[in-house]
């Protein structure tokens, strides 16, 4: 019966039980009729053997579907758990990279704009001073402070446009969480399948996945200071010295709570950042290498 | 300075701003955007006077490291100076970037002296 390999087990199911009572309401008359003719007996009986021969199979059939799911649900049950909760996991931790990408990109942008209300503020109140001063040199002198403090607040304006770099980081962090979820469904759609058996006749839908250019992203993109990291890469550029150590962001811990460098604001938190701590002994091991290394980098050549 | 004209290829319209405005305070008024690598090419065969690309890695249809190794096997502009800005930091990529033909490598996010200081580097070579 090949045709019942896709009908379903349900309906493998419904089939057999229609059959068996529709043997049944067959089964009544016969055994009812006073008949001692034993060739008309011997028909009835021939008639339901073939029935009953064609529910076996039936029944057969229903039995492998239902143990070939059993089975491939029992295999792969412990691996679809791993599966789906470490990806489950994994997307989590990436909407918290989000979560904190975007709170310390907005704080930064807060000082900075807050800093930039306040040096506001100062320049209208040197402008007030101006309207009372009335020897020239005097004025000059106040008039080039305050290009100053206005040529202060351009850089400040300017380092706004560096942290909205931030807006690209995040956009390639939400382009990987949502790959995570796509491979979520990707093997939930699995367990989906293996479950079909069960679907009622032509009605399973079909579904289709939305395909991910994973090479348009970088989900392990981090918003933080790139000084030390840059130190070394622009090592490596200017030495060619590959076997230069460069911290793995994703894995070095220490790495990602370094603290904003490349602002005038919050100079105090920049006293802080030992980068040489950060990075253990790596830069001074690396550049004692690159002193002592004779592979000049021939890839630049 | 005034001679340089820039092709800033990145699939962010925020990034292309960003560098777009950050190349502009360094001095240099003559840029190019492109969304992503198919699209870099094309600029570079039909806009004349492109002579230095800044590129992002990661965009979709053709990333930044595919565009430098189709720029280094071009004809015309094999030895245009190229810096690869991205927020890939892991070393084996930096190294790919470099044995691909990128002339220095900037990690995202950055500051504009570093940008200057890539240019001018790349520039003094």
């Amino acid at each position: 019966m090949p045709e019942d390999k896709n009908r379903g087990v349900i309906t493998l199911i419904e089939e057999l039980i229609s059959d068996l009572k529709s043997l049944v309401s067959e089964i009544e008359p016969i055994i009812n009729q006073k008949s001692t003719d034993i060739s008309t007996v011997k028909r009835h009986v021939d008639y339901l053997l073939k029935k009953m021969a064609n529910i076996t199979e039936k029944t057969n059939l229903t039995h492998r579907l239902i143990q070939g799911v059993i089975n491939s649900i029992h295999s792969s049950r412990k691996e679809l758990k791993l599966s789906v909760d470490g990806l489950l996991k994994k997307t989590g931790m990436q909407l918290q990279k989000i979560t904190t990408t975007t709170e310390e990109a907005t704080n930064k942008i807060l000082d900075v704009a807050e800093k930039l209300d306040n040096d506001q503020n100062k320049i209208i109140e040197s402008l007030d001073e101006l309207k009372t001063i009335s020897d020239s040199n005097i004025m000059n002198e106040k008039v080039e402070e305050i290009k100053k403090k206005v040529y202060v607040n351009q850089d400040a304006a300017f380092t706004i446009i560096d942290y909205l770099q931030f807006q690209d980081i995040t956009a390639q962090q939400i382009a990987g969480a949502y790959s995570l979820l796509s491979d979520t469904e990707r093997t939930l759609l699995y367990v989906s399948n293996l479950l079909k058996e069960f679907d009622l006749g032509d009605n399973n839908p079909e579904f289709t996945l939305p395909e991910i250019d994973k090479k348009a992203f970088n989900a392990d993109a981090l918003f933080n200071d790139k000084a030390g990291i840059q130190n070394l890469i622009d090592d490596l550029f200017e030495t060619g010295n590959t076997n230069i150590e460069i911290p793995n962001e994703e894995t070095d811990t220490k790495l990602k709570e370094l603290p904003a460098s490349h602002a005038n604001v919050n100079n105090d938190e920049n006293e802080d950042f030992d980068i040489d701590a950060l990075f253990n002994s790596n830069n001074s091991k690396s550049k004692e290498e690159i002193t002592n290394q004779d592979d000049i980098d021939k890839l630049f050549s | 300075m005034a001679s340089l004209k820039f092709l800033v290829v990145d699939d962010s319209p925020t990034m292309r701003r960003i560098v777009f405005n950050t190349l502009k305070r360094l001095g240099y008024s003559e840029i190019e955007e492109a969304e992503q690598g198919a699209e870099a090419l094309d600029k570079l065969k039909t806009i004349p006077g492109i002579n230095f690309v800044v590129t992002d890695w990661n965009m979709p249809v053709m990333d930044g490291l595919t565009l430098v190794q189709e720029i280094r096997k071009s004809g015309d502009f094999a030895k245009i100076p190229i810096l690869m800005v991205t927020t890939r930091s892991v070393k084996d990529d930096i190294i790919e970037a470099m044995k691909a033909g990128v002339n220095n490598y900037i990690v995202k996010p950055f500051t504009p002296e570093v940008l200057k200081a890539k240019i001018d580097a790349i520039l003094s070579k």
